[in-house]
Protein backbone atom coordinates (compact mmCIF):
# COMPACT_ATOMS: atom_id res chain seq x y z
CA UNK A 1 0.00 0.00 0.00
CA UNK A 2 2.79 2.42 0.95
CA UNK A 3 4.46 1.89 -2.42
CA UNK A 4 1.20 2.84 -4.14
CA UNK A 5 0.94 5.96 -2.02
CA UNK A 6 4.55 6.81 -2.75
CA UNK A 7 3.83 6.61 -6.48
CA UNK A 8 0.55 8.52 -6.36
CA UNK A 9 -0.32 10.16 -9.67
CA UNK A 10 0.71 13.83 -9.56
CA UNK A 11 -2.66 14.75 -11.07
CA UNK A 12 -4.41 13.49 -7.94
CA UNK A 13 -2.38 16.02 -5.98
CA UNK A 14 -3.32 18.76 -8.46
CA UNK A 15 -7.02 17.99 -8.11
CA UNK A 16 -6.85 17.95 -4.31
CA UNK A 17 -4.89 21.23 -4.27
CA UNK A 18 -7.42 22.80 -6.64
CA UNK A 19 -10.34 21.68 -4.47
CA UNK A 20 -8.78 22.75 -1.17
CA UNK A 21 -7.56 26.10 -2.49
CA UNK A 22 -10.74 27.06 -4.33
CA UNK A 23 -13.25 26.08 -1.63
CA UNK A 24 -12.25 28.77 0.94
CA UNK A 25 -12.61 31.45 -1.73
CA UNK A 26 -16.28 30.49 -1.91
CA UNK A 27 -16.72 29.70 1.76
CA UNK A 28 -14.15 31.60 3.90
CA UNK A 29 -13.21 29.95 7.18
CA UNK A 30 -11.80 32.99 8.97
CA UNK A 31 -8.55 31.54 10.26
CA UNK A 32 -6.56 33.97 12.45
CA UNK A 33 -3.68 35.92 10.88
CA UNK A 34 -0.90 36.45 13.45
CA UNK A 35 1.44 39.31 12.52
CA UNK A 36 5.14 38.51 12.04
CA UNK A 37 7.78 40.74 13.63
CA UNK A 38 9.17 41.68 10.19
CA UNK A 39 5.74 43.00 9.19
CA UNK A 40 5.36 44.91 12.45
CA UNK A 41 8.83 46.40 11.97
CA UNK A 42 7.85 47.61 8.48
CA UNK A 43 4.59 49.09 9.74
CA UNK A 44 6.20 50.81 12.72
CA UNK A 45 8.96 52.37 10.60
CA UNK A 46 6.41 53.90 8.22
CA UNK A 47 4.36 55.09 11.19
CA UNK A 48 7.41 56.80 12.72
CA UNK A 49 8.23 58.88 9.64
CA UNK A 50 7.78 62.66 9.88
CA UNK A 51 4.58 63.65 8.09
CA UNK A 52 6.43 65.62 5.38
CA UNK A 53 8.64 62.67 4.42
CA UNK A 54 8.81 61.37 0.88
CA UNK A 55 8.38 57.61 0.48
CA UNK A 56 9.74 56.11 -2.72
CA UNK A 57 7.75 53.03 -3.77
CA UNK A 58 9.51 50.93 -6.37
CA UNK A 59 7.25 48.52 -8.27
CA UNK A 60 9.79 45.95 -9.39
CA UNK A 61 7.59 43.10 -10.48
CA UNK A 62 5.34 41.99 -13.28
CA UNK A 63 1.88 40.48 -13.64
CA UNK A 64 3.18 37.03 -12.68
CA UNK A 65 4.03 38.27 -9.17
CA UNK A 66 1.04 40.62 -8.91
CA UNK A 67 -1.17 38.18 -6.94
CA UNK A 68 1.38 38.31 -4.13
CA UNK A 69 2.65 41.88 -4.37
CA UNK A 70 -0.22 44.00 -5.67
CA UNK A 71 -2.29 43.77 -2.44
CA UNK A 72 0.64 44.91 -0.28
CA UNK A 73 1.62 47.58 -2.82
CA UNK A 74 -1.90 49.02 -2.68
CA UNK A 75 -2.12 48.80 1.10
CA UNK A 76 1.35 50.38 1.41
CA UNK A 77 0.35 53.34 -0.74
CA UNK A 78 -2.90 53.72 1.20
CA UNK A 79 -0.96 53.63 4.49
CA UNK A 80 1.39 56.38 3.29
CA UNK A 81 -1.49 58.52 2.07
CA UNK A 82 -3.37 58.06 5.34
CA UNK A 83 -0.33 59.31 7.27
CA UNK A 84 -0.04 62.35 4.99
CA UNK A 85 3.27 61.16 3.58
CA UNK A 86 4.33 62.07 0.03
CA UNK A 87 4.67 59.12 -2.33
CA UNK A 88 6.80 58.81 -5.44
CA UNK A 89 6.13 55.74 -7.58
CA UNK A 90 8.96 54.42 -9.68
CA UNK A 91 9.88 51.09 -11.23
CA UNK A 92 12.99 49.47 -12.60
CA UNK A 93 11.01 46.71 -14.29
CA UNK A 94 9.15 47.75 -17.43
CA UNK A 95 6.18 45.64 -16.36
CA UNK A 96 5.84 47.50 -13.08
CA UNK A 97 4.66 50.85 -14.43
CA UNK A 98 1.03 49.94 -15.22
CA UNK A 99 0.79 48.04 -11.93
CA UNK A 100 1.96 51.16 -10.09
CA UNK A 101 -0.71 53.22 -11.86
CA UNK A 102 -3.33 50.56 -11.02
CA UNK A 103 -2.34 50.74 -7.34
CA UNK A 104 -2.57 54.53 -7.41
CA UNK A 105 -6.01 54.34 -9.05
CA UNK A 106 -7.17 51.96 -6.34
CA UNK A 107 -6.02 54.36 -3.60
CA UNK A 108 -6.57 57.79 -5.21
CA UNK A 109 -9.53 56.90 -7.41
CA UNK A 110 -10.03 56.14 -11.08
CA UNK A 111 -9.41 59.79 -11.98
CA UNK A 112 -5.71 59.38 -11.13
CA UNK A 113 -3.51 61.25 -12.12
CA UNK A 114 -6.16 63.99 -12.34
CA UNK A 115 -6.42 64.29 -8.56
CA UNK A 116 -5.61 67.37 -6.45
CA UNK A 117 -2.65 65.69 -4.76
CA UNK A 118 -0.86 64.78 -7.98
CA UNK A 119 2.54 66.44 -8.18
CA UNK A 120 1.81 68.64 -5.16
CA UNK A 121 3.92 68.90 -2.02
CA UNK A 122 0.89 68.44 0.22
CA UNK A 123 -0.31 65.72 2.60
CA UNK A 124 -0.82 62.63 0.45
CA UNK A 125 1.01 64.20 -2.49
CA UNK A 126 2.01 61.74 -5.18
CA UNK A 127 4.05 61.50 -8.38
CA UNK A 128 4.29 58.49 -10.68
CA UNK A 129 7.69 58.61 -12.37
CA UNK A 130 7.19 55.27 -14.08
CA UNK A 131 9.79 53.05 -15.65
CA UNK A 132 13.50 53.88 -15.49
CA UNK A 133 15.58 51.71 -17.83
CA UNK A 134 18.97 50.25 -17.01
CA UNK A 135 18.15 47.83 -14.19
CA UNK A 136 20.61 48.12 -11.31
CA UNK A 137 22.59 50.79 -13.19
CA UNK A 138 19.39 52.84 -13.50
CA UNK A 139 18.75 52.36 -9.79
CA UNK A 140 22.24 53.55 -8.91
CA UNK A 141 21.85 56.58 -11.17
CA UNK A 142 18.44 57.34 -9.66
CA UNK A 143 19.99 57.31 -6.18
CA UNK A 144 22.83 59.66 -7.08
CA UNK A 145 20.78 62.16 -9.12
CA UNK A 146 17.06 61.72 -9.74
CA UNK A 147 16.67 64.66 -12.09
CA UNK A 148 19.68 63.69 -14.20
CA UNK A 149 18.35 60.15 -14.55
CA UNK A 150 14.92 61.15 -15.84
CA UNK A 151 13.19 64.51 -16.00
CA UNK A 152 9.58 63.62 -16.85
CA UNK A 153 6.97 61.53 -15.09
CA UNK A 154 5.02 58.53 -16.39
CA UNK A 155 2.58 60.81 -18.17
CA UNK A 156 5.22 63.01 -19.82
CA UNK A 157 4.99 65.97 -17.43
CA UNK A 158 8.33 67.66 -16.73
CA UNK A 159 9.53 67.52 -13.10
CA UNK A 160 9.78 71.31 -13.19
CA UNK A 161 5.95 71.39 -13.32
CA UNK A 162 5.62 69.04 -10.33
CA UNK A 163 6.33 70.89 -7.03
CA UNK A 164 6.78 67.65 -5.10
CA UNK A 165 9.75 66.65 -7.27
CA UNK A 166 11.66 69.75 -6.21
CA UNK A 167 12.19 67.93 -2.88
CA UNK A 168 13.28 64.70 -4.53
CA UNK A 169 16.69 65.20 -6.10
CA UNK A 170 18.93 62.50 -4.65
CA UNK A 171 18.80 59.50 -2.32
CA UNK A 172 19.41 61.59 0.80
CA UNK A 173 16.02 63.23 0.15
CA UNK A 174 14.18 59.92 0.44
CA UNK A 175 12.40 59.31 3.74
CA UNK A 176 12.46 55.58 3.01
CA UNK A 177 12.76 53.46 -0.10
CA UNK A 178 10.26 50.60 -0.34
CA UNK A 179 10.83 47.97 -2.99
CA UNK A 180 8.03 45.62 -3.98
CA UNK A 181 10.35 43.05 -5.43
CA UNK A 182 10.10 39.90 -7.46
CA UNK A 183 13.74 39.56 -8.48
CA UNK A 184 16.60 41.65 -9.82
CA UNK A 185 16.77 44.62 -9.60
CA UNK A 186 14.98 44.72 -6.30
CA UNK A 187 15.53 45.41 -2.63
CA UNK A 188 18.97 43.77 -2.61
CA UNK A 189 20.17 46.23 -5.26
CA UNK A 190 18.51 49.06 -3.34
CA UNK A 191 20.58 48.04 -0.31
CA UNK A 192 23.71 48.09 -2.45
CA UNK A 193 23.08 51.45 -4.14
CA UNK A 194 20.96 53.37 -1.62
CA UNK A 195 21.42 52.00 1.89
CA UNK A 196 25.15 51.38 1.55
CA UNK A 197 26.36 54.64 -0.01
CA UNK A 198 23.63 57.05 1.22
CA UNK A 199 22.22 55.42 4.35
CA UNK A 200 18.66 55.36 2.98
CA UNK A 201 16.33 53.11 4.97
CA UNK A 202 15.20 50.31 2.67
CA UNK A 203 12.17 48.10 3.23
CA UNK A 204 10.64 45.46 1.04
CA UNK A 205 7.57 43.51 0.22
CA UNK A 206 8.85 40.39 -1.46
CA UNK A 207 7.44 37.39 -3.22
CA UNK A 208 7.69 34.39 -0.93
CA UNK A 209 10.44 32.94 -3.12
CA UNK A 210 12.62 36.00 -2.44
CA UNK A 211 12.17 36.03 1.33
CA UNK A 212 15.01 33.59 2.24
CA UNK A 213 17.36 35.81 0.21
CA UNK A 214 16.13 38.99 1.88
CA UNK A 215 16.02 37.71 5.46
CA UNK A 216 19.78 38.02 6.25
CA UNK A 217 19.59 41.71 5.32
CA UNK A 218 16.77 42.20 7.80
CA UNK A 219 18.78 40.45 10.53
CA UNK A 220 21.75 42.67 9.69
CA UNK A 221 19.62 45.82 9.93
CA UNK A 222 19.99 46.64 6.23
CA UNK A 223 16.24 46.18 5.69
CA UNK A 224 13.88 47.86 8.14
CA UNK A 225 11.09 45.39 7.44
CA UNK A 226 9.89 42.62 5.16
CA UNK A 227 6.38 41.80 4.02
CA UNK A 228 6.77 38.12 3.16
CA UNK A 229 4.62 37.10 0.24
CA UNK A 230 0.85 36.79 0.41
CA UNK A 231 1.00 36.08 4.15
CA UNK A 232 2.97 39.28 4.75
CA UNK A 233 0.49 41.21 2.66
CA UNK A 234 -2.42 39.81 4.68
CA UNK A 235 -0.67 40.68 7.95
CA UNK A 236 0.05 44.20 6.73
CA UNK A 237 -3.54 44.64 5.55
CA UNK A 238 -4.75 43.68 9.02
CA UNK A 239 -2.54 46.45 10.49
CA UNK A 240 -3.55 49.09 7.92
CA UNK A 241 -7.19 48.14 8.53
CA UNK A 242 -7.04 50.62 11.43
CA UNK A 243 -6.94 53.43 8.83
CA UNK A 244 -9.99 52.11 7.00
CA UNK A 245 -8.33 49.78 4.51
CA UNK A 246 -10.67 46.94 3.61
CA UNK A 247 -8.69 43.67 3.83
CA UNK A 248 -8.79 41.69 0.61
CA UNK A 249 -6.81 38.64 1.66
CA UNK A 250 -8.83 36.98 4.43
CA UNK A 251 -10.30 34.27 2.21
CA UNK A 252 -7.09 33.82 0.18
CA UNK A 253 -5.14 33.24 3.39
CA UNK A 254 -7.60 30.49 4.34
CA UNK A 255 -6.92 28.95 0.94
CA UNK A 256 -3.18 29.34 1.47
CA UNK A 257 -3.31 27.65 4.87
CA UNK A 258 -5.36 24.71 3.59
CA UNK A 259 -3.00 24.34 0.63
CA UNK A 260 -0.04 24.21 3.00
CA UNK A 261 -1.73 21.61 5.20
CA UNK A 262 -2.28 19.42 2.15
CA UNK A 263 1.33 19.76 1.02
CA UNK A 264 2.54 18.87 4.54
CA UNK A 265 0.30 15.79 4.57
CA UNK A 266 1.66 14.70 1.20
CA UNK A 267 5.27 15.29 2.26
CA UNK A 268 4.70 13.16 5.38
CA UNK A 269 2.87 10.40 3.48
CA UNK A 270 5.50 10.40 0.73
CA UNK A 271 8.31 10.03 3.23
CA UNK A 272 6.47 7.32 5.17
CA UNK A 273 5.96 5.46 1.88
CA UNK A 274 9.61 5.87 1.03
CA UNK A 275 10.69 4.60 4.46
CA UNK A 276 8.25 1.67 4.32
CA UNK A 277 9.38 0.57 0.86
CA UNK A 278 13.01 0.90 1.92
CA UNK A 279 12.37 -1.28 4.97
CA UNK A 280 10.58 -3.83 2.79
CA UNK A 281 13.58 -4.00 0.49
CA UNK A 282 15.77 -4.41 3.56
CA UNK A 283 17.62 -1.15 2.91
CA UNK B 1 -19.97 49.16 -29.58
CA UNK B 2 -16.48 47.62 -29.53
CA UNK B 3 -15.43 49.94 -26.70
CA UNK B 4 -18.38 48.75 -24.62
CA UNK B 5 -17.69 45.07 -25.00
CA UNK B 6 -13.87 45.33 -24.92
CA UNK B 7 -13.56 44.98 -21.12
CA UNK B 8 -15.84 41.93 -21.14
CA UNK B 9 -13.91 40.41 -24.02
CA UNK B 10 -10.71 40.94 -22.06
CA UNK B 11 -12.14 39.19 -19.01
CA UNK B 12 -13.49 36.24 -21.01
CA UNK B 13 -10.22 35.98 -22.93
CA UNK B 14 -8.21 36.12 -19.70
CA UNK B 15 -10.38 33.47 -18.06
CA UNK B 16 -10.00 31.05 -20.95
CA UNK B 17 -6.25 31.69 -21.22
CA UNK B 18 -5.92 30.93 -17.50
CA UNK B 19 -7.61 27.58 -17.99
CA UNK B 20 -5.57 26.90 -21.14
CA UNK B 21 -2.30 27.48 -19.29
CA UNK B 22 -3.27 25.21 -16.41
CA UNK B 23 -4.08 22.35 -18.79
CA UNK B 24 -0.32 21.75 -19.03
CA UNK B 25 -0.54 20.20 -15.57
CA UNK B 26 -2.40 17.34 -17.23
CA UNK B 27 -0.12 16.96 -20.22
CA UNK B 28 1.47 18.95 -23.02
CA UNK B 29 -1.28 20.08 -25.39
CA UNK B 30 -1.99 22.65 -28.13
CA UNK B 31 -4.09 24.87 -25.86
CA UNK B 32 -1.33 25.43 -23.31
CA UNK B 33 1.23 25.90 -26.06
CA UNK B 34 -0.96 28.47 -27.81
CA UNK B 35 -1.35 30.40 -24.55
CA UNK B 36 2.41 30.28 -23.93
CA UNK B 37 3.27 31.51 -27.41
CA UNK B 38 0.70 34.28 -27.18
CA UNK B 39 2.21 35.38 -23.87
CA UNK B 40 5.77 35.38 -25.21
CA UNK B 41 4.80 37.40 -28.28
CA UNK B 42 2.78 39.92 -26.30
CA UNK B 43 5.48 40.27 -23.64
CA UNK B 44 8.18 40.88 -26.25
CA UNK B 45 6.10 43.54 -27.97
CA UNK B 46 5.13 45.13 -24.67
CA UNK B 47 8.70 45.31 -23.36
CA UNK B 48 9.95 46.72 -26.65
CA UNK B 49 7.34 49.46 -26.61
CA UNK B 50 7.91 50.31 -22.97
CA UNK B 51 11.68 50.44 -23.24
CA UNK B 52 11.42 52.64 -26.34
CA UNK B 53 9.11 54.98 -24.47
CA UNK B 54 11.46 55.12 -21.48
CA UNK B 55 14.49 55.76 -23.69
CA UNK B 56 12.63 58.62 -25.37
CA UNK B 57 11.82 60.13 -21.97
CA UNK B 58 15.40 59.81 -20.71
CA UNK B 59 17.31 60.90 -23.82
CA UNK B 60 14.89 63.17 -25.65
CA UNK B 61 12.05 64.58 -23.54
CA UNK B 62 13.90 65.28 -20.28
CA UNK B 63 14.66 69.03 -20.15
CA UNK B 64 18.12 69.92 -21.46
CA UNK B 65 18.45 66.90 -23.74
CA UNK B 66 17.92 66.10 -27.40
CA UNK B 67 14.58 67.89 -27.68
CA UNK B 68 16.37 71.08 -26.65
CA UNK B 69 19.27 70.55 -29.04
CA UNK B 70 21.77 68.86 -26.71
CA UNK B 71 23.27 66.51 -29.28
CA UNK B 72 25.58 64.81 -26.75
CA UNK B 73 22.60 62.57 -26.03
CA UNK B 74 22.88 61.15 -29.52
CA UNK B 75 25.94 59.28 -28.32
CA UNK B 76 24.19 56.81 -25.96
CA UNK B 77 21.45 56.32 -28.55
CA UNK B 78 24.01 55.45 -31.22
CA UNK B 79 25.84 53.10 -28.83
CA UNK B 80 22.49 51.49 -28.08
CA UNK B 81 21.75 50.98 -31.77
CA UNK B 82 25.06 49.13 -32.09
CA UNK B 83 23.34 46.21 -30.36
CA UNK B 84 21.60 45.59 -33.68
CA UNK B 85 24.90 44.54 -35.26
CA UNK B 86 24.39 41.28 -33.38
CA UNK B 87 22.31 40.22 -36.37
CA UNK B 88 25.06 40.75 -38.99
CA UNK B 89 28.06 38.53 -39.57
CA UNK B 90 30.21 41.22 -41.14
CA UNK B 91 29.82 43.89 -38.44
CA UNK B 92 29.22 41.64 -35.46
CA UNK B 93 32.35 43.05 -33.82
CA UNK B 94 30.60 46.43 -33.43
CA UNK B 95 28.05 44.73 -31.17
CA UNK B 96 30.82 44.27 -28.61
CA UNK B 97 31.06 48.00 -27.85
CA UNK B 98 27.67 48.43 -26.13
CA UNK B 99 28.17 45.07 -24.39
CA UNK B 100 31.58 46.24 -23.15
CA UNK B 101 30.05 49.50 -21.87
CA UNK B 102 27.28 47.73 -19.96
CA UNK B 103 29.62 45.00 -18.65
CA UNK B 104 32.20 47.53 -17.51
CA UNK B 105 29.76 49.84 -15.74
CA UNK B 106 27.84 46.90 -14.29
CA UNK B 107 30.96 45.17 -13.00
CA UNK B 108 32.23 48.37 -11.38
CA UNK B 109 28.92 49.00 -9.65
CA UNK B 110 28.42 45.41 -8.54
CA UNK B 111 31.93 45.02 -7.14
CA UNK B 112 31.66 48.14 -5.02
CA UNK B 113 28.08 47.47 -3.93
CA UNK B 114 28.68 43.81 -3.20
CA UNK B 115 31.79 44.34 -1.10
CA UNK B 116 30.12 47.08 0.89
CA UNK B 117 26.63 45.65 1.39
CA UNK B 118 26.91 41.90 0.98
CA UNK B 119 30.35 41.28 2.45
CA UNK B 120 31.55 43.90 4.94
CA UNK B 121 28.12 44.85 6.27
CA UNK B 122 27.05 41.20 6.68
CA UNK B 123 30.25 40.28 8.52
CA UNK B 124 29.96 43.34 10.74
CA UNK B 125 26.33 42.49 11.51
CA UNK B 126 27.29 38.96 12.51
CA UNK B 127 30.15 40.18 14.69
CA UNK B 128 27.82 42.62 16.45
CA UNK B 129 25.21 39.98 17.31
CA UNK B 130 25.06 39.77 21.13
CA UNK B 131 25.47 36.30 22.59
CA UNK B 132 23.97 37.41 25.89
CA UNK B 133 20.99 39.68 26.29
CA UNK B 134 21.22 42.98 28.08
CA UNK B 135 18.34 42.30 30.43
CA UNK B 136 16.99 39.43 32.48
CA UNK B 137 13.72 38.23 31.04
CA UNK B 138 12.61 37.39 27.56
CA UNK B 139 15.71 38.76 25.87
CA UNK B 140 18.39 37.46 28.22
CA UNK B 141 19.17 34.40 26.13
CA UNK B 142 19.12 35.38 22.44
CA UNK B 143 18.73 31.91 20.94
CA UNK B 144 18.24 33.35 17.44
CA UNK B 145 21.64 35.00 17.54
CA UNK B 146 23.37 31.87 18.79
CA UNK B 147 21.80 29.81 16.00
CA UNK B 148 22.84 32.41 13.41
CA UNK B 149 26.45 32.52 14.61
CA UNK B 150 26.73 28.73 14.89
CA UNK B 151 25.14 28.40 11.46
CA UNK B 152 27.59 30.82 9.86
CA UNK B 153 30.62 29.16 11.42
CA UNK B 154 29.61 25.58 10.66
CA UNK B 155 28.59 26.34 7.06
CA UNK B 156 31.90 28.14 6.52
CA UNK B 157 33.70 25.08 7.87
CA UNK B 158 31.81 22.91 5.35
CA UNK B 159 33.47 24.89 2.55
CA UNK B 160 36.92 24.70 4.17
CA UNK B 161 38.87 22.25 2.04
CA UNK B 162 42.47 22.92 3.09
CA UNK B 163 42.40 20.04 5.57
CA UNK B 164 40.61 16.73 5.45
CA UNK B 165 37.19 17.05 7.04
CA UNK B 166 37.54 14.71 10.01
CA UNK B 167 37.61 15.13 13.77
CA UNK B 168 36.20 18.46 15.05
CA UNK B 169 36.29 19.94 11.53
CA UNK B 170 34.30 16.97 10.23
CA UNK B 171 31.67 17.37 12.98
CA UNK B 172 31.42 21.09 12.28
CA UNK B 173 31.14 20.48 8.53
CA UNK B 174 28.40 17.91 9.11
CA UNK B 175 26.45 20.36 11.28
CA UNK B 176 26.99 22.95 8.54
CA UNK B 177 25.48 20.55 6.05
CA UNK B 178 22.41 20.12 8.26
CA UNK B 179 22.12 23.90 8.58
CA UNK B 180 22.17 24.24 4.81
CA UNK B 181 19.57 21.49 4.48
CA UNK B 182 17.36 23.41 6.90
CA UNK B 183 17.86 26.54 4.77
CA UNK B 184 16.92 24.61 1.62
CA UNK B 185 13.83 23.30 3.38
CA UNK B 186 12.88 26.83 4.35
CA UNK B 187 13.38 27.99 0.77
CA UNK B 188 11.22 25.09 -0.46
CA UNK B 189 8.48 26.06 2.01
CA UNK B 190 8.50 29.64 0.76
CA UNK B 191 8.42 28.36 -2.83
CA UNK B 192 5.33 26.28 -2.09
CA UNK B 193 3.75 29.35 -0.52
CA UNK B 194 4.57 31.43 -3.59
CA UNK B 195 3.18 28.90 -6.04
CA UNK B 196 -0.06 28.48 -4.11
CA UNK B 197 -0.31 32.27 -3.94
CA UNK B 198 -0.13 32.41 -7.72
CA UNK B 199 -2.86 29.78 -8.00
CA UNK B 200 -4.97 31.79 -5.56
CA UNK B 201 -4.34 34.88 -7.68
CA UNK B 202 -5.70 33.23 -10.80
CA UNK B 203 -8.65 31.72 -8.91
CA UNK B 204 -9.47 35.17 -7.53
CA UNK B 205 -9.34 36.51 -11.07
CA UNK B 206 -11.80 33.86 -12.19
CA UNK B 207 -13.95 34.61 -9.15
CA UNK B 208 -13.96 38.33 -9.97
CA UNK B 209 -15.12 37.68 -13.53
CA UNK B 210 -18.56 37.25 -12.02
CA UNK B 211 -18.62 41.04 -11.61
CA UNK B 212 -18.64 41.27 -15.39
CA UNK B 213 -21.36 38.67 -15.67
CA UNK B 214 -19.02 35.88 -16.74
CA UNK B 215 -18.99 33.19 -14.12
CA UNK B 216 -15.68 31.58 -15.02
CA UNK B 217 -15.15 30.51 -11.43
CA UNK B 218 -17.92 28.00 -11.78
CA UNK B 219 -15.93 26.28 -14.50
CA UNK B 220 -13.60 24.93 -11.79
CA UNK B 221 -15.92 22.11 -10.62
CA UNK B 222 -16.52 21.30 -14.29
CA UNK B 223 -12.76 21.14 -14.84
CA UNK B 224 -12.32 18.88 -11.79
CA UNK B 225 -15.04 16.48 -12.97
CA UNK B 226 -13.56 16.42 -16.49
CA UNK B 227 -10.11 15.67 -15.07
CA UNK B 228 -11.51 12.78 -13.02
CA UNK B 229 -13.35 11.36 -16.04
CA UNK B 230 -10.24 11.55 -18.23
CA UNK B 231 -8.12 10.02 -15.48
CA UNK B 232 -10.60 7.14 -15.10
CA UNK B 233 -10.74 6.67 -18.88
CA UNK B 234 -6.95 6.62 -19.16
CA UNK B 235 -6.67 4.02 -16.42
CA UNK B 236 -9.37 1.70 -17.72
CA UNK B 237 -8.94 1.87 -21.50
CA UNK B 238 -7.69 -1.23 -23.27
CA UNK B 239 -3.93 -1.54 -23.71
CA UNK B 240 -4.40 -1.81 -27.50
CA UNK B 241 -5.77 1.72 -27.61
CA UNK B 242 -2.91 3.04 -25.59
CA UNK B 243 0.68 3.51 -26.61
CA UNK B 244 2.67 0.26 -26.93
CA UNK B 245 4.18 -0.71 -23.59
CA UNK B 246 7.94 -0.37 -23.27
CA UNK B 247 9.80 -3.49 -24.32
CA UNK B 248 11.51 -5.14 -21.35
CA UNK B 249 15.28 -5.15 -21.51
CA UNK B 250 16.90 -8.53 -22.23
CA UNK B 251 18.14 -10.43 -19.21
CA UNK B 252 21.72 -10.42 -20.40
CA UNK B 253 22.91 -8.09 -23.10
CA UNK B 254 25.09 -9.74 -25.75
CA UNK B 255 28.72 -8.69 -25.71
CA UNK B 256 29.21 -5.66 -27.95
CA UNK B 257 31.01 -6.19 -31.17
CA UNK B 258 34.40 -4.62 -31.39
CA UNK B 259 34.00 -1.41 -33.36
CA UNK B 260 36.24 -0.68 -36.31
CA UNK B 261 39.34 1.18 -35.22
CA UNK B 262 38.50 4.32 -37.23
CA UNK B 263 34.92 4.62 -35.96
CA UNK B 264 33.91 6.19 -32.67
CA UNK B 265 31.67 3.72 -30.84
CA UNK B 266 28.19 5.09 -30.09
CA UNK B 267 25.97 3.68 -27.42
CA UNK B 268 22.51 2.97 -28.77
CA UNK B 269 19.52 2.08 -26.71
CA UNK B 270 18.31 -1.39 -27.51
CA UNK B 271 14.74 -1.45 -28.72
CA UNK B 272 14.30 -5.18 -29.12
Amino acid sequence: MWEKIERVDRRVIYILVLILVSLPLWFPIGLPIPVAKETTAYFNTIEALPSTSVVIFSYDYGPSAAPELQPMAEAGLFHAKSLGLRSVLVCFWATGAPLAVNAAKKVYGDAFPNVPEYGQDVAGGIVAIGFIPGGAIGMSSFASDVWATIGVDHFGTAFTALPLMSRVRRATDFGVFVDWMAGTPGAIQAIMYMHGPYGVKVGTGSTAVGVPEAMPYYTAGQLFGILAGLAGAAEYESLVHAYGWAPTLLAPMDAQSLGHVLIIIFVVIGNLGYAASKLKRGG
Amino acid sequence: MLEEIAPYLGIVFGAFLTLFVYTILWKENPLSRAAEHLFIGLAAAYITGYVYDAAMKVAVLTPGRLAEGNIVWLLPILIGFMYLFFFTKKYFWLYRFPVACVAGIGAGLVIVGNIQSNFVAQIAANVRLPLLGSQIGVAWFPLDNIIIILGVLTVLSFFFFTFEQKGPLGISARIGRYVMMAAFGSAYGFTVMARISLLIGRLRYLYETSEAGFYAYYLIPVVIVLMLIVAYWERTRKPSAALPPPTPAPAAAPPPEAPPAEEVPRKRKKTS
